[in-house]
Parts: structure tokens; C-alpha cells; sequence
């Protein structure tokens, strides 16, 4: 058992206090993972220490946070590969609303815009759609999202604009437009073509660094553009990859 | 205000994500900038022709010194770069070479550093020494 030195952003609206930074002394031991060392804080030091945790194994995405000088996942990150003092903070550009808990209505409003959820076209089968092993292959990658938030708060763009559509969105966009079953791929690609959609992407590839399911949402946002721009031109089809 | 937050954020962004792309990217910004500037001073140097060549000749004798000197290797060096960012981001998303990042990275400081070692090499003599380098037609 070793002792860690944790600096962790605080913030409660009902105390009146400006925003800071708190410091604690973890005991922690080999195997920990930051998670359980905040619900060691919590449990041991400030029951009034407030976080968002659900599975413990980086399925839900609740557990999201900028983690010394990167984000990713609590329940995912051992306190022994970090270097003391862990420094936390909450997710950047949404509103804190206590701590290290962040109002992700932003975040989920603009997935919304994108429409997530299988639209069915003009002539859908009687029974089940069927979807052959390549046609599924080419979304295997998109759907382990778990929308834990790490790419749009790494990403510099949604600072300077809040109605950016952002990496989770896009990603999960190209996720419905390369579905084989989809039938409106036409409209998804008008949403992300339009003003606040792909094209302010900066290209800056912080949410491919910090993706903790190693995906890959720049990507997922040139193959967009890219499909956009063949739509609109379509002799630009050999020069370009969708 | 506007201005205020665009600082700030800015100086946050690079502070919470300390990574290559967005370092570039500020860098691309800043020297988009800087290019913004220099057309404008580039602009009021040439229409100065529109009055005549004793105008022009006038105008241009004052950003013939050494400290204009400085800033043209400035300029050369935020040209480049500029490009350099800029083509590797185009061929980025028309090849969709995203999962290949950091070769990219590598590629476009290569590039830059070949361009800009032989543009000032063949540059910095004939701004400090032209005497010597064209002879003395210069």
C-alpha cells in the first residue's frame, strides 16, 4: 500500500465558493483504478465529493474526465500508470454542475440532430432486413461508441461553438449512413453538410487520441466529407475515398 | 468580450490538450493570420504603382531595410508552414489517411524543414552580402 497525492477540481454552486482545486492523500494499492480511488475519496475523506460512475468496465461512458493532461475513463485507468499528482477535472466545454458532474444536455442534443435511430426506406421487407457479413463489416467499427463525452470535450471547435454538431455525432452519423438498412442516408448527409455539421472540422485529431474505445471520429468526419463532396460533384468519385 | 473568450479558450485548449494536432492547429491559425497581414502590406506597397513609378520606386526603397530583411525570412518560414499544414490536411481527408496520423506529422516537418532550409540558403545571401553572392549586380 503507497500513498497518492490526487488534485481534484471542486466546485458546489450552494456554498458560494469560486471553482478550485482540492488536494487528497489516497492510499492506494497495485490492481486500483482511478474510479475506486475517487470512491475511496468519497467514502473515506468528502461524502460530498460528486462523480458519475455506473459499470466499472468502460461499457456506459458515465465515467469520463481529464485525467493528467488527457481524457478517458475513470474505471479503465490504473492509479499506478498515472504520475502524482493525478490532477482531475470534469469534462470541458459543458456546464459543471457540481465537481466532476458536467450537464450533458448539449452533448446529447446535438446526437439527437443527427437522428440516431434506424430510418427505414420507401420499400421496407415483410420480414426481417437482411444485412450480409461485409455490408456489417463496414460499420463494426462505429457502433462500439459509447458516448462518454472524452472526444467532445478534447475537441477545440466545440469551445468556440456550442451548436457544433461534434465527434460523437459525426461518428454516429457515418454509422447510420454506410448501414446497409438505412433509407435516409440522403437526409443524414444534408444534416452534417450543413453549417454547424463536418466542415468545421478543424481536423486537429485530439478526439482520435483520446477515443478509450480506440476509435476514430476524424476519420469518421473525412469519409463524410468526402461522401458529401461526391454527392454535390460527382465526377470527383475516382480522387477521392468514401 | 468576444475577443477575451477566444484567448482564453485558446490558452485553455492548449493547456487540457496538450497534443501535436493541437499545436498545428494553432500554429495554422496564427500564420493564417500573420498571411492576412502581410497581403494587406503587400497591397499597399504595389497599388502605390498606380501613381507613378516615382511613388512605387519611394515606397518600396522603405521596406528595403534590414529590418524588413528579418521579417521576409519570417514571412518564407509562415508560408511554408502554412502550406505544408494545409496540403497535408487536404490530402488527409480526400485520401483518408486519418489512422496514419503521426507519419503525417512527420512528413509535414520534413517538408517544411527541406523547403525552408533551401529557401533560406539560397535567400540569406542575397539579402545580407548581394555583393558577393550575385556578383554585385544586385
Amino acid at each position: 500500500m503507497s500513498t497518492t497525492t490526487f488534485k481534484i477540481f471542486r466546485y458546489d454552486p450552494d456554498d458560494g465558493r469560486d471553482p478550485h482545486f482540492q488536494t487528497f492523500q489516497v492510499e492506494t494499492v497495485k490492481g486500483m483504478t482511478l474510479l475506486e480511488a475517487l470512491y475511496w475519496i468519497m467514502e473515506h475523506k468528502d461524502p460530498t465529493f460528486a462523480f458519475r460512475s455506473s459499470c466499472r468496465e468502460a461499457n456506459c461512458g458515465s465515467c469520463a474526465m481529464h485525467i493528467n493532461g488527457s481524457y478517458g475513463l475513470a474505471c479503465r485507468t490504473q492509479v499506478d500508470n498515472l504520475k502524482p499528482p493525478v490532477v482531475i477535472r470534469p469534462l470541458a466545454h459543458l456546464q459543471v454542475l457540481k465537481d466532476l458532474v458536467v450537464d450533458m444536455k448539449p452533448f446529447f442534443d446535438n446526437l439527437k440532430a443527427i437522428k440516431p435511430y434506424l430510418i427505414p426506406g420507401d420499400d421496407p421487407p415483410e420480414k426481417e432486413y437482411y444485412q450480409s457479413v461485409d455490408d456489417r463489416k463496414k460499420i463494426d467499427h462505429h457502433v462500439d461508441c459509447i458516448l462518454c463525452g472524452s472526444c467532445y470535450g478534447s475537441c477545440p471547435v466545440a469551445y468556440g461553438d456550442p451548436k457544433y454538431l461534434g465527434p460523437h455525432a459525426l461518428l454516429k452519423a457515418l454509422r447510420f449512413v454506410d448501414d446497409s438498412r438505412d433509407g435516409a442516408t440522403d437526409e443524414r448527409l444534408a444534416i452534417v453538410a450543413s453549417e454547424f455539421g463536418v466542415f468545421r472540422c478543424h481536423t486537429i485529431f485530439n478526439c482520435q487520441l483520446v477515443c478509450p474505445k480506440d476509435l476514430n471520429p476524424t476519420g469518421a468526419i473525412s469519409k463524410l466529407k468526402n461522401k458529401i463532396v461526391v454527392k454535390k460533384f460527382p465526377f470527383m468519385k475516382p480522387f477521392v475515398r468514401t | 468580450m468576444r475577443i477575451r473568450y477566444v484567448f482564453k479558450g485558446t490558452k485553455e485548449e492548449l493547456k487540457l490538450n496538450p497534443n501535436v494536432g493541437t499545436f498545428s492547429w494553432f500554429l495554422h491559425r496564427i500564420t493564417g493570420l500573420l498571411l492576412l497581414f502581410y497581403l494587406f502590406t503587400h497591397m499597399w506597397v504595389l497599388g502605390s504603382a498606380n501613381k507613378g513609378a516615382e511613388a512605387f520606386n519611394q515606397r518600396l526603397s522603405a521596406v528595403q531595410t534590414p529590418l524588413f530583411h528579418f521579417l521576409e525570412i519570417g514571412l518564407i518560414l509562415v508560408i511554408f508552414y502554412h502550406m505544408v499544414n494545409g496540403l497535408s490536411i487536404t490530402l488527409m481527408d480526400f485520401a483518408n489517411i486519418s489512422s496514419k496520423h503521426k507519419s503525417l506529422v512527420v512528413a509535414v516537418v520534413l517538408v517544411f524543414a527541406i523547403l525552408a532550409i533551401v529557401s533560406l540558403s539560397v535567400m540569406l545571401p542575397r539579402l545580407f552580402a548581394p555583393h558577393i553572392s550575385t556578383g554585385g549586380l544586385a
